[in-house]
């Protein structure tokens, strides 16, 4: 709560920063930034590339990766160096018309919204938002809520625009008497770094006028007052502390890197941070300067410093492997080359050549590849197993889907394989962007979670049991479909119920071992196997179902057409064990819920049911016929 | 050649171990876990695994019984038990029979955790000991002589209303209610007549809805005193975790009394030296926290560092780095205590269970003729 | 019938062996993790900067035979400067010649400066002019702030042979330390 009340006195300063005439000639996108977008930052307890920074806070703030006229790095160069004209970017997605209102703004086309305008609405509505902020959360409406999270994004927004502040140029003293008075040079762009050592002077000079009627002041007078207002505004900037660019440095500062102005003001600075500090005002100046030549030098040397100072705490190498990761965003490709074989193995099935099919395949090998590689890329940089966190779910299970597919299809030739692996490749991937598109997708994990054993087993486990049952899953509807087209052709139907039976039974492996390791790693913990939570119900669920299936194929309980009916379902259990459970928010389980989750599972589980009915009914026209 | 009521009881095992009745079983089960899983979200986890896990018969609308969580696994375990005793054991069958008493094990274990185990919490201040353990959600109500520190103490079982706890007090204790959630109000006057004493004399206590989670629930209780003497006798109002120790005094000595959880005693102590939490540099996410202890038992000192994933283990209890309460100046370790013989069970059957399913998949996989299409 | 009988017996058996095996378990210790980190961290080389002291006389730490030097910012306008500068002073004599001190001021005049350490020197009976103390002007505050980004003081900074080791922010523990030459 105090940390919203500063932030709240923080935007509302804002609107008053010293004016400053705005070089509309610095082009951000113009700047080369290869040097600048490794340079190492901590930021959400992990060190990570200035690329993967601005990504995140454009993420957050506008909703995308990039904007229409520049990079994500860009954009944070102008931040941080240009603030005046940042603040005019209109970047603020607001999509709720509600919101809009609430701050007195004019709905437009694109919803975007700038700094300025936002900060100015929210200094008009300080009273609200502190309201807001003192309520109990259950209490909030949804547009409430929205308009809180707003505030937050702006603030911090603010916070980073404030970062360099103290090595800007922003002060020029005009009066030669003021600057003899105050031992400062006249007629020179000062940073605040230059005025601090004078600061005591500054205020006295500006003390004697206190009494003085303003509108009585001379211009000499004016400047001193307003030279005391300006350094006191940019003081109030000491508390920003998202910019942590300065690497820890003495034993006190542990694992902590510091913003420069917590680096200078709280005593955490050496001779190597002051080298450092001084490389970050050179860039500026450069910068501001449209000097391109020294902006590219003094990147590249404050780029090889950062790393220098950083020693152990930044892993040079990974941090350049994150940013080619995040460059060449292998995810996207695969996604579309899935689609591509998708759309390619249909037309197959409409009896067009051969070439189809072997396209489909090689490209469905490529994809494979590369989402392998994609995955093996984040492992490296993270240093942990593949799957720790909702998004890296998702990624994973399309990953072991699209592998057992292949496996299948290599055996049988007959493009059913490939198609359920680029049906479930698509459709889990593209869920994966949902969950990109929340900001860093290589985010930390709480303490009980921080293990890499368990990581590696019982995760891995799990979600190679989600992909195999989702395969079987997608292998009933083709059942059903090629029953209905096709209802002579029972080798390939019983062909298609064996597929199912071994698929089930390896996701049956998967899901059991992947539950019992949840279990074991939940006694080794907190000393209960099983705690009856609702992600461990929804595992247990999983395991169930197939069993189900399997025992009732076994016992002939299940005809092979209710079987396929129940690999149908499958689907389902699957989806609701996987997302469901994240709404019910109960238990030591509850991580990662998304908005619209529940909406859009609702959903995929009706288009499922209604597709098996649809089916059904379907093959019973048929068979009367 | 075997006798009629051979002949019956291999009849009744075959039908039991039928997959079929499997089938069926399962099928409850899974709704009786939907049904519980979606609940928890409502009454809370520990209410839900009560009433669907935990139990024995689920009453529907109050009045119409079916089987709950145990009974469903026994079935299963009679089931499954049948089904091993009946079966002719082939090669062939291999696969599913390990598996199949992998589960056994896994059920036999359940039960003996469900009956045996217990759990409960420490809280510990940094520089103090503790030698027992505080249970989740049973409460106690204890009465302790503040001279002898002796502590008279009645259950969970005897706090209901209109009970009168008598003992070697030389006073009795009258519960007039008792209310599982309370919430506290100031009266609009106090009450100075003399009838209520301490807390009741400005507050009045209420009870209030349940929070579904259990953590938020304060148990209070309010209590007439008879016998101690004019000037104590009286009507009090006392809740779980108080901030301000509730006293009467009676026969010349000072009583504490306190409504807490309830505790078990430890045949041993442990110490806490030092806690030590790490964040995420510039955050507040949990990186890793860790407890300094040393155990004493009798003339063992055991130095210990308990963390998250590394318990400690001894006489059969399991000490585990569960949460902690940051204090002004020194910080209070919460750590999950655990006591169950069936604990090695699940390992046991997990890997009986794996090995069973690996082998059956080799075994069948391979059969199912998955050719290639013409 | 008879192979089920022993199968039935070796689960009985393994279930025994779990439960005793549950209830002897021996307490497990863990070895404090020792704190690897300062062993192996490589500590910076104080920069190459030749002071000047108020004496005129120039002083490179490098140079200094002292095989301690304690680099301390302070300030006239700053009382826990003054609070700490009779402990400090002491420390520094105590380790008889294995610690100097390079005490830089930020005053803007040094006369400030001055008159505090002369009423240290009166009030606590310890001695200014000792041979490993150093007093260096920084008048203009620049040494301070674009060599070491100092601003507020007192702030010292722990240079052992060379390497700068520790900084202290605010004043310093002298009074505590035990040996201060076995400190380094």
């Amino acid at each position: 709560m105090k940390k919203r009340l500063t932030l709240l006195v923080f935007v509302l300063c804002l609107a008053a920063l010293p004016a400053r005439a705005i070089n509309e000639d610095v082009k951000p996108s113009d700047f080369n930034l290869s040097a600048f977008r490794e340079i190492p930052i901590l930021h959400d307890g992990r060190v990570k590339p200035m690329e993967s920074f601005a990504r995140a806070y454009l993420l957050a703030f506008d909703g995308k990766s990039a904007l229409p006229d520049m990079s994500a790095i860009a954009w944070m160069t102008e931040i941080v160096f240009n603030p005046e004209r940042a603040y005019q970017r209109k970047i603020f997605n607001v999509a709720n018309p509600d919101v809009v209102n609430a701050l007195s703004l004019d709905w437009r086309e694109g919803h975007r919204y700038s700094f300025e305008e936002l900060s100015k609405s929210f200094e008009t509505y300080g009273s609200t938002i502190k309201t807001l902020a003192d309520m109990d959360d259950a209490q909030r409406t949804p547009p409430q809520r929205q308009l809180l999270e707003l505030y937050s994004k702006v603030a911090a927004y603010a916070i980073i625009s404030e970062s360099l502040s103290l090595i800007q140029p922003r002060f020029r003293i005009h009066d030669p008497a003021l600057a003899q008075e105050l031992h400062i040079p006249h007629d020179q762009d000062l940073l605040f770094l230059d005025l601090m050592p004078h600061e005591e002077d500054i205020f006295a000079s500006a003390e004697k006028l206190r009494d003085k009627n303003p509108a009585d002041l001379s211009p000499e007078e004016k400047e001193r007052a307003y030279l005391a207002l300006d350094y006191a505004q940019i003081a109030r900037h000491e508390q920003s502390a998202i910019f942590r660019v300065i690497p820890p440095q003495w034993q006190m500062d542990g694992d902590a890197w510091m913003s420069p102005w917590a680096s200078i003001l709280e005593g955490h600075g050496s001779p190597q941070s002051a080298a450092y500090v001084d490389l970050w005002k050179k860039m500026s100046a450069a910068y501001l300067h449209n000097d391109h030549d020294a902006w590219q030098t003094y990147s590249a040397a404050a780029r090889d410093k950062a790393y220098e100072l950083a020693g152990a705490h930044a892993s040079e190498w990974r941090q350049k492997l994150e940013v080619f990761y995040l460059h060449v965003d292998l995810f996207d490709i695969v996604l579309g080359i899935y689609i591509v074989s998708f759309i390619l193995l249909l037309t197959s099935f409409l009896g067009t050549p051969r070439i189809f099919y072997k396209t489909a395949a090689v490209l469905m090998v490529i994809g494979a590849f590369l989402h392998m590689s994609s995955i093996t890329m984040r492992i490296i940089i993270m240093n942990r197993p593949p799957v720790a966190t909702l998004y890296e779910t998702t990624i994973f299970v399309s990953f072991i889907a699209v592998c057992l597919s292949l496996l299948f299809e290599w055996k049988k030739r007959d493009a059913t394989g490939m198609t359920v692996g680029s049906i479930i490749g698509t459709v889990l991937l593209f869920i994966s962007t949902r969950y990109a598109a929340d900001g860093d997708t290589m985010e930390m994990l709480v303490a009980v979670l921080n293990t890499n054993f368990w990581l590696a087993t019982h995760v891995v486990a799990v979600t190679m049991g989600y992909g195999c049952a989702l395969v079987a899953g997608t292998l009933g509807h083709i059942y059903l479909i090629k029953k209905r087209l096709r209802p002579k052709d029972t080798a390939a139907h019983t062909n298609i119920i064996n597929t199912m039976l071994a698929v089930a039974l390896i996701a049956t492996f998967f899901a059991t071992l992947g539950t019992i390791l949840g279990g074991i790693w939940a006694d080794q913990s907190w000393g209960r196997f099983w705690g009856w939570d609702p992600k461990e119900n929804g595992a247990m669920f999983i395991v169930l179902w197939l069993l189900w299936q399997l025992h009732g194929k076994v016992a002939g309980v299940l005809s092979p057409l209710n079987f396929a009916s129940g690999m149908v379902l499958t689907n389902v259990v699957v989806a609701l064990s996987w997302f469901g459970v994240n709404l019910l928010n109960v238990g030591l389980h509850s991580y990662g819920f998304t908005n619209n989750i529940a909406a859009n599972l609702g959903l995929f589980c009706s288009a499922e049911i209604l597709f098996l009915i649809g089916m059904r009914v379907a093959l019973v026209r048929r068979a009367k016929a | 050649m075997k006798s009629n009521l051979q002949k019956k009881i291999d009849a009744a095992l075959r039908f039991a171990g039928r997959p079929e009745i499997f089938f069926y079983l399962l099928i409850w089960l899974m709704v009786l876990l939907m049904t519980g899983t979606i609940a928890e979200k409502y009454i809370g986890l520990y209410l839900s695994q009560k009433t669907y896990f935990s139990s024995f018969i689920i009453w529907i609308g109050g009045f119409l019984p079916v089987p709950g969580g145990y009974t469903t696994l026994a079935l299963i375990f009679v089931s499954l038990l049948s089904k091993l005793i009946i079966e002719n054991w082939t090669k062939q069958k291999l696969g599913t029979l390990i598996i199949h008493w992998g589960a056994l094990l896994l059920l036999l274990g359940g039960f003996l955790t469900a009956a045996f185990s217990s759990e409960g919490s420490m809280l510990i201040e940094e520089g103090a000991s503790s030698n027992y353990i505080s249970a989740y959600h049973q409460h106690e109500l204890a009465i302790t002589d503040t001279t002898t520190n002796k502590d008279i103490v009645f259950g969970q079982d005897q706090i209901a209303a209109d009970q009168t706890l008598s003992s070697s007090l030389p006073f009795t204790v009258t519960i007039e209610s008792v209310c599982e959630n309370c919430t506290i109000t100031q009266r609009a006057e106090p009450i100075t007549d003399g009838s209520t004493h301490g807390m009741l004399v400005a507050n009045d206590m209420q009870p209030a809805p349940p929070s579904p989670d259990e953590a938020q629930n304060h148990i209070g209780m309010i209590f007439h005193v008879n016998g101690a003497d004019k000037k104590t006798d009286g009507h009090y109002a006392i809740f779980e975790d108080m901030p301000i120790e509730q006293h009467l005094d009676a026969g010349g000595k000072k009583y504490l009394i306190e409504l807490r959880r309830q505790r078990t005693p430890l045949p041993f102590e442990v110490k806490l030296i030092k806690f030590e939490k790490q964040m995420y540099p510039g955050t507040d996410k949990p990186r890793s926290f860790q407890s300094e202890v040393i155990l004493k038992d009798g003339n063992l000192k055991w130095h210990s560092l308990i963390s998250m994933n590394n318990p400690l283990r001894y006489k059969g209890y399991t000490f585990y780095q569960s949460s902690f309460i940051d204090g002004e100046n020194t910080q209070t370790t919460v750590l999950a205590v655990v006591k169950n013989i069936g604990a090695t069970f699940p390992y046991i059957s997990s890997i009986t269970m794996c090995i069973g399913l690996l082998i059956h998949m080799f075994l069948r996989i391979p059969k199912l003729k998955i050719k290639k299409s013409t | 019938m008879n192979g089920k009988l022993i199968a039935l017996l070796f689960v009985a058996f393994l279930l025994s062996g779990a439960i005793l095996y549950n209830q002897n378990q021996v307490p497990q210790s863990i070895a404090p993790e020792t704190e690897a980190t300062d062993a192996n961290k490589k500590f910076a080389p104080f920069p190459d900067i030749t002071f000047k002291t108020v004496d005129g006389q120039p002083v490179r730490i490098q140079d200094l035979k002292e095989k301690t030097v304690l680099v301390h910012f302070w300030a006239a306008w700053c009382g826990p400067c003054h609070a700490e500068f009779p402990d400090l002073l002491r420390y520094v004599e105590r380790a008889k010649g294995n610690i100097a001190l390079l005490s830089i001021s930020l005053d803007g005049n040094y006369d400030d400066s001055q008159h505090v350490l002369n009423e240290v020197e009166r009030k606590h009976n310890v001695s200014v002019h000792g041979p490993h103390l150093y007093w260096v002007s920084d008048r203009d505050r620049s040494l301070s702030l674009q060599n070491f980004n100092t601003v507020k003081v007192p702030e010292t900074i722990v240079v052992n042979q060379g390497l700068m080791i520790d900084k202290i922010v605010g004043g310093g523990p002298w009074a505590e330390a035990a040996k201060p030459e076995a400190q380094y």
